[in-house]
């Protein structure tokens, strides 16, 4: 985990240094990241989504009484999946497809000697191929993550509106802006951001580590997104630790 | 002003070759011509000179600091003032040759309408415009080859060092060109005979 931080902050530097011409080169980079991640995870995502926003209402209303349920499934949707189960998911569904493609790319061009030819004409590699990918896929999991939301509510309050006469798509929706606060939207984006961060930095340092063997592309790979899912559960575990009231737990 | 010494040094790359201590100097304004046993023995050499490979014993300096012991990282500024053209480091499979060949200009600063126009000069000058917008895997060996050699002595460098260099006579006049700047050139062949009696020449053998 350290090498990783330490990879990202070097890259970040080099990034930094860049001059004004060289911009362009990160930015295209840049921006493929965020298409490849993002945009063409979208119908995925959003397929998660609906089908979690359905689950979590038909769970939900069959469990409780007709009156204040339109209060308690926004706060229950805004809960479970706007703070905790959107972002993960995103970031689980980030790993296992752009975790594993920056990781098998990386060490491909490792393996073949592509990284260190840029090197070997006075290019940093971290300023022109890792960062790029790190700030794409962080902007791509925060984006997804908005989609997702809006994705599980509009399936979930749809399908509620539908099934309950008592319910109205439109009720639900105020009393869904009412359970959100912007701290419950920070945090989805703060985490989501972390998440990004995590999976772009720690598939990189694993594929950047690859020797000189096709071997070597599979293991890093597969050691790349292991790692990346185990790295967001544990953001996940100690950002809910730092946000969630524990002294509402034991009241 | 010595911008390479090898002392001694000898070098060995798993899967490649073993090489013998070789000691060599250059300076600014000169070509050396190292003569290599095997194309393979020659691109071990040219990762050695510029500290992608540590020398199995003897040492290495590059712009006169010592590489020995450390890590890409610390010597990502001196290779900044170098160049090294190995078809063992192709050019990135993801860029057209174009970008590959004009990434290192814009990383040093050169705006991107003068990178432009100076790749598509080099392109020509090196025979392979119409290569200008295909991917490393669309393009033949040669070109391949062609290619890193553009990228190798596109860049403004102190060093460049070319390995197994078959450049064509278009592209001939660029060595010349680094040298009256005052840059060094390095070419590692393994045909000594075709360079000019002239031109210093320093044998590597194989361990």
């Amino acid at each position: 985990m350290l090498s990783t931080v330490a990879l990202l902050v070097a890259s970040a530097r080099s990034a930094a240094l860049l001059p004004a011409a060289a911009r362009g080169v990160v930015r295209r980079t840049t921006f493929r990241q965020i298409l490849f991640t993002g945009v063409e995870a979208i119908p995925l995502v959003v397929l998660i989504a609906a089908t979690l926003g359905v689950l979590v209402i038909v769970q939900s209303a069959a469990s409780l009484p007709d009156i204040g349920q339109a209060e308690f499934m926004g706060r229950l949707l805004v809960l479970l999946i706007g703070k905790e189960l959107g972002p993960i998911l995103v970031a689980f569904v980030v790993a296992s497809r752009s975790g594993a493609a920056i990781a098998a790319e990386l060490s491909t061009m490792k393996t073949r000697g592509e990284i260190d030819g840029l090197a070997g004409v006075g290019v940093d590699p971290l300023a022109v191929i890792v960062f790029p990918r790190v700030v794409g896929v962080a902007v791509a999991v925060a984006s997804l993550t908005v989609v997702f939301i809006t994705a599980a509510f509009v399936a979930g309050f749809g399908f509620a509106a539908a099934s309950r006469a008592s319910l109205t798509f439109a009720g639900l929706l105020t009393t869904l802006f009412r359970a959100m606060s912007l701290g419950d939207i920070a945090v989805a984006v703060g985490k989501s951001l972390l998440f990004g961060t995590a999976i772009a930095g720690l598939c990189a340092e694993r594929g950047l580590a690859a020797k000189a063997s096709s071997t070597e592309v599979p293991r890093m790979t597969l050691q790349a997104v292991v790692t990346a899912l185990f790295a967001c559960v544990v953001i996940e575990i100690v950002v809910t630790a730092l946000t969630v009231d524990f002294g509402a737990l034991t009241r | 002003m010595t911008l390479l010494r090898l002392e001694a040094a000898s070098f060995m790359e798993a899967g490649a070759a073993s090489l013998a201590p070789v000691s060599l100097e250059v300076s600014s304004g000169e070509i050396v011509v190292v003569e290599a046993p095997e194309i393979v023995a020659g691109a071990v050499l040219a990762h050695g000179c510029l500290g992608f490979l540590p020398p199995q014993s003897g040492q290495v300096w590059l712009f006169g600091e010592r590489l020995a012991g450390r890590a890409d990282a610390q010597l990502s500024h001196l290779r900044r003032r170098a160049a090294l053209s190995t078809s063992s480091l192709p050019l990135l499979a993801n860029q057209t040759v174009r970008d590959n060949i004009g990434i290192p200009l814009l990383m040093r600063g050169l705006p991107a309408a003068g990178t432009r126009s100076l790749v598509s000069a080099l392109l020509e000058r090196f025979g392979i415009e119409h290569c200008g917008l295909k991917r490393p895997h669309e393009i033949t060996q040669r070109e391949h080859e062609l290619a890193l050699a553009a990228r190798a002595l596109a860049v403004p460098a102190d060093l460049v060092v070319l390995d197994n260099p078959r450049l064509p006579p278009a592209a001939r006049g660029l060595l010349q060109d680094k040298i009256d700047a005052g840059s060094a050139v390095l070419a590692i062949v393994t045909h000594a005979a075709l360079i000019p009696e002239a031109v210093r020449k320093i044998p590597v053998e194989l361990a």
